[in-house]
Formats: C-alpha cells, sequence, structure tokens
C-alpha cells in the first residue's frame, strides 16, 4: 500500500510502502529496537508488516504486527517506529499514523460480521497514571475508546477516518 | 538547544499480553460486540464491507510483486456474497448474461471499461483501481508465460534498420 511520510528536516511528504516483511528482514533488540520483530513475527497467526521509503527499500521506517484474535478479531499485537525516527529528533513523522491506518484498513478486510471495522489493541505503560495519560492521548489523536476489559478499540468511523487521512482511501467517491 | 529525544506516545504501541482472557470474559466481550453489531443500521454495516472491499483491492493494487494472482472476480464475488447479492442478479444488473457471469470470475472474459464504470457508481470505488487490478494481472500472468520471449526486442536493433 503506497503511503505518504513526513520527512522533518524538509517538511515534506515523502512516498513509502507498506507491505508485508519476513522475519528474516524484521528488526530486534539488537538494533536498538524495543520489540523483537524477528521473533514476534514468527508464529503463524501473526502477520507483521513494514513501512519503507520508495527509494530506500531496505530500511525499515517502522513495523507493525498484526493478528486475528479469538476474542477481539482484528488486532494490533505490536507497533513501533524505527530508532531514528522516534522522539522529536525523528527523522519522519505519520509512520505509526499509516501503519494504524493500515491495521484499520486490515480490520474491515479481514474481521467478519460484529468485528468488522474494529481494531483492537493494548495501551501499555510501566505505572497506572502513566497509563491514563496514554489512554488519553490515543483518544485525542486517533479517536480510540476503552473497552470495559482495559482494550483499546478503534471502531468503524474512527477507522474510515484515519484510512482517509493516512492512506488516502475512502476516495472522492465515498 | 539539543532537542528531547523522550519517544512520543505513539512511537511504541503494544505488548505481550500479560494474561490469557478467561472463558466468562471471552463470551461476555462477544457479547458486548454482539451489542454494539446490532446498533449498527443495515446500511452502515455494507458500507463497512465496502470499505474493506476497498481496502482490499487498493492495497492489491499497490503491491508491485504479489505472491498470489487474485483476480478481479475474485474481489467481486467475494464482495456479492458478503452483501449477499445472488451473482444472476449481479450479472443481470450490469448487463452480462447470467449464464456467462462465471466466465469474468474466473478470468476467461475481462470487465468492459462499461463494467468497471458500473461498479465505480454501485461500490463507490475508482473505475481506475479495477481496471489497474485487471491489467495488472493480465501483465504478471503474461511475463510468466512468455518469460524471455520478450528480451529480443532492443532499441538499438530498431534504430539500425
Amino acid at each position: 500500500m503506497k503511503v505518504l511520510i513526513l520527512e522533518v528536516d524538509s517538511n515534506e511528504l515523502i512516498r513509502g510502502i507498506i507491505k508485508e516483511g519476513n522475519a528474516k528482514e524484521m528488526p530486534s533488540v539488537k538494533d536498538a529496537w524495543q520489540f523483537n520483530f524477528n521473533k514476534h513475527s514468527l508464529p503463524k497467526d501473526k502477520t507483521a508488516f513494514i513501512l519503507v521509503k520508495e527509494d530506500t527499500p531496505k530500511i525499515i521506517e517502522g513495523c507493525m504486527i498484526f493478528s486475528m484474535h479469538d476474542t477481539f478479531g482484528p488486532f494490533m499485537d505490536y507497533l513501533e517506529v524505527a530508532p531514528h525516527n522516534k522522539g522529536s529528533e525523528g527523522k519522519y513523522k505519520r509512520v505509526s499514523g499509516c501503519l494504524i491506518a493500515y491495521a484499520c484498513g486490515l480490520s474491515f478486510e479481514k474481521g467478519q460480521d460484529e468485528d468488522k471495522g474494529i481494531l483492537t489493541f493494548k495501551a501499555f505503560s510501566n505505572n497506572e497514571e502513566d497509563q491514563k495519560k496514554l489512554e488519553k492521548l490515543y483518544r485525542d489523536k486517533y479517536g480510540t475508546v476503552m473497552n470495559p476489559w482495559g482494550y483499546m478499540e478503534i471502531h468503524q468511523n474512527q477507522s474510515r477516518l484515519l484510512i482517509e487521512e493516512y492512506l488516502g482511501d475512502e476516495d472522492d467517491l465515498a | 538547544m539539543k532537542k528531547d529525544k523522550k519517544i512520543e506516545f505513539d512511537d511504541v504501541i503494544g505488548g505481550n499480553i500479560s494474561k490469557e482472557l478467561t472463558k466468562k470474559e471471552h463470551d461476555s466481550i462477544r457479547e458486548y460486540r454482539r451489542r454494539l453489531y446490532e446498533k449498527r443500521s443495515s446500511e452502515e454495516k455494507i458500507n463497512d464491507i465496502l470499505t474493506g472491499f476497498r481496502f482490499s483491492l487498493k492495497n492489491y493494487a499497490d503491491n508491485e510483486n504479489p505472491e498470489d494472482i487474485i483476480l478481479l472476480g475474485q474481489f467481486l464475488n467475494s464482495l456479492l456474497k458478503q452483501i449477499k447479492i445472488k451473482k444472476g442478479a449481479f450479472a443481470e444488473y450490469i448487463d452480462i448474461s447470467p449464464r456467462n457471469i462465471n466466465k469474468y470470475f474466473n478470468g476467461e472474459r475481462k470487465f468492459s471499461i462499461e463494467h468497471a464504470l458500473m461498479l465505480e457508481k454501485l461500490f463507490k470505488i475508482n473505475a481506475e483501481i479495477l481496471l489497474e487490478v485487471q491489467l495488472k494481472n493480465e501483465l504478471i500472468e503474461a511475463k510468466r508465460s512468455h518469460r524471455g520471449e520478450y528480451d529480443k526486442f532492443n532499441l538499438s536493433d530498431l534504430l539500425a534498420i
């Protein structure tokens, strides 16, 4: 899927691609990432996606692992942007937004009946106060709601807005 | 001045789910989802299916090197099943003989520009993407079945004539 990410230095939108990644090319803590995507992508029920720029296809800008959860249906297990994109000194922005919107798209494609278009994920933090802040930020930026079991969910209408914003879909005709 | 390197809230999401859900939790979550679903109108449910259809077509069209070929007819067939429209009724609606609709679905016959324009209106997807998927598949098949056959063509030879 073709996407646009923002180069912070030039403030220009740059062409990127989200595609399936294979375990061999996935990053790990050895590459200064927080998650071992190479291991987490191994189970057959998990699919890893990477975001790369069109002109540097070997450099991973962000990773996301998606699966169909037995209880929740479409589920985003892990998402991380590359170390060089983290924080206020990050080189490219919109990476996580594009990957989340892509997961939203998958939730419409792969979700069945009552799960169609609902993406679930877990907000993790080390303490309760940070956890609350995190949940508020997800609500404000991505329109997530928290279900009664403490999982974050992005529902259909909000999903469509994210797809429109980050993937340029839900085209002019919709 | 050195900028703050602290990571931002959406730089890292998720992690290991610390505990398995119990059967009781599973059942109550499913019940919660069913209640949400019941509140959605028929129109909203169809719109959700169409969003999935559009996403999967665009995703496929953007994929430069798909592992497996997915025919436009397969995408349409899957959509019709989800929105519970019979193939025959669909065929008649877009001026295809119901006897021939399977030939369109299995790629034996190609959807025309006119068909694509009808589908654009019906399913709110750009006719261009529909035709792009069909053409892309034709190209992949041609390249695979005529591997090397076109290597003999080069501009120098043409200029030398």
